[in-house]
């Protein structure tokens, strides 16, 4: 699966993918991790996905539009701070995890929401936060569908223009993300400035079938 | 008048999210609900909706919502059926409760007492906008991207008879070229004395009249 995603989308690059139809990358990603446990194959395969979740879930994040997401803190802040302390194999958050926690929901101007309960969170907000735990954990490949989605024009504009600044200086460092970010033709818009630097490919979403 | 809000405060926590609020959408309206992420759209559809205070409680909530006549708060939301119709943007599946559209049809004829020639024409009504509708009819609701989930607990809302539709967050996941086949769905719901409520980014605001909720307070434009 992640040898796959190396052949398709070599690291040192972004990608921008164009959708057929909004969630196209959702049903991939989804399908591509859970159509084997669908088709009944449950006792084998909760065996060979047990050994492939963890390393997916260390090099590839992924930012859904529409899919029930899972939180384990009782604060945004302990969140974030979670999955730094998890990146790193500790359950328990140090004192530095949580500044850099408040660090990042300083600069995707979150600090009203560090201390609610992630479940109580709207949905712009819940991807946001979602986005931020993501990007934390500093994977390989951060895989998203179209950006704008729930997000007010001033979040989405916001985000866009994080991810652009934050590509600029993954030219020069190899441990950044590699950014696959999804978007259907009618919403090219939002793109126009990422796509104007030149490590940026735009591609078909289909390519990410079979990863 | 379908929706009545008056004098509406509310918060998650002993903070409001907003208060004061007033707004009336009458037979025929559409509306778009507009502000910040987190500024309580959703929370005031499921107000509306019954969703909040019968299922989720706040630590504050006064005032009254009127729907069909009725107190929101006072009865539940099974009472507001088939009235109503609430089209959440996120845990569809607990609204979808057969295997598939064909189930729910058959589902709504028995508890509304719809004559199977009713249930066809609004079906054919429906076809006639969404060309690709009759392929969901009898596909597993758990095969069905998010979009699809959305038009099938539409079109369910559409056969019990709902005279208000509460969408949320739903436009983002149409298909680029669904979006004026969705517009003319509305204006044909509008004729038929129908009203919406909708929560939506970055759809065009002059389209239809906005709610802003803006520093807790709720500008009616």
């Amino acid at each position: 699966m992640i040898d796959n995603l190396y052949r398709n989308f070599p690291r040192g690059r972004h990608y921008l993918v164009r959708q057929q139809e909004p969630g196209e990358i959702d049903a991939i990603i989804s399908k591509g991790l859970f159509t084997h446990l669908q088709r009944g194959r449950k006792r084998n395969l909760w065996g060979e996905l047990a050994g492939q979740l963890p390393e997916w879930g260390r090099k590839i994040g992924w930012v859904p539009d529409n899919f029930p997401l899972v939180f384990f803190s009782e604060t945004v802040t302990g969140e974030i701070a979670g999955t730094l302390a998890a990146t790193n194999n500790r359950i328990r958050a140090t004192r530095h995890e949580l500044r850099r926690a408040a660090v990042l929901l300083r600069q995707m101007e979150l600090t009203d929401l560090s201390r609610r309960n992630p479940f109580q969170l709207s949905q712009g907000e819940t991807k946001l936060v979602w986005f931020l735990c993501q990007w934390a954990k500093t994977p390989e490949y951060l895989i998203m569908g179209h950006v704008p989605t729930s997000l007010s024009t001033r979040r989405a504009a916001h985000l866009v223009t994080f991810l652009k600044n934050e590509s600029r200086a993954a030219a020069a460092n190899t441990t950044f993300p590699t950014l696959i970010l999804g978007y259907s033709p009618g919403d090219q818009q939002w793109y126009r400035g990422l796509l104007t630097e030149n490590y940026w490919t735009d591609m078909e979403a289909s390519v990410l079938d079979g990863i | 008048m379908l929706v009545s809000v008056r004098e509406l405060t509310f918060g998650w926590q002993d903070e409001p999210l907003f208060e004061g609020v007033h707004c009336e959408l009458q037979e025929g309206a559409v509306v778009v609900l507009d502000g910040e992420n987190g500024c309580g759209k959703t929370t005031l559809l499921q107000l509306i909706a019954g969703v909040v205070p019968h299922f989720s409680r706040g630590k504050r909530l006064e005032g009254h919502i009127i729907v069909n006549g009725r107190s929101v708060f006072d009865n539940p939301p099974r009472d507001f059926f088939p009235y109503t119709g609430f089209v959440p943007g996120r845990n569809i599946d607990f609204f979808l409760l057969n295997g598939n559209l064909d189930e729910e049809a058959a589902l709504i004829q028995s508890v509304v007492g719809l004559k199977a020639s009713d249930i066809e024409r609004k079906k054919g009504e429906l076809g006639e906008i969404f060309s690709d509708l009759h392929e969901l009819w009898s596909t597993s609701f758990g095969d069905m991207a998010f979009y699809q989930k959305v038009l099938s607990l539409f079109t369910i809302y559409y056969l019990q008879g709902a005279r208000l539709f509460l969408l949320d967050e739903v436009l983002g996941a149409v298909p680029d070229g669904q979006l004026s086949v969705w517009m003319e769905l509305f204006q044909r719901l509008c004729r038929q004395q129908k009203g919406i409520v909708l929560t939506a980014h970055q759809l065009n605001e002059h389209a239809f009249p906005v709610w802003k909720i803006k520093d807790r307070k709720l500008l009616v434009s």
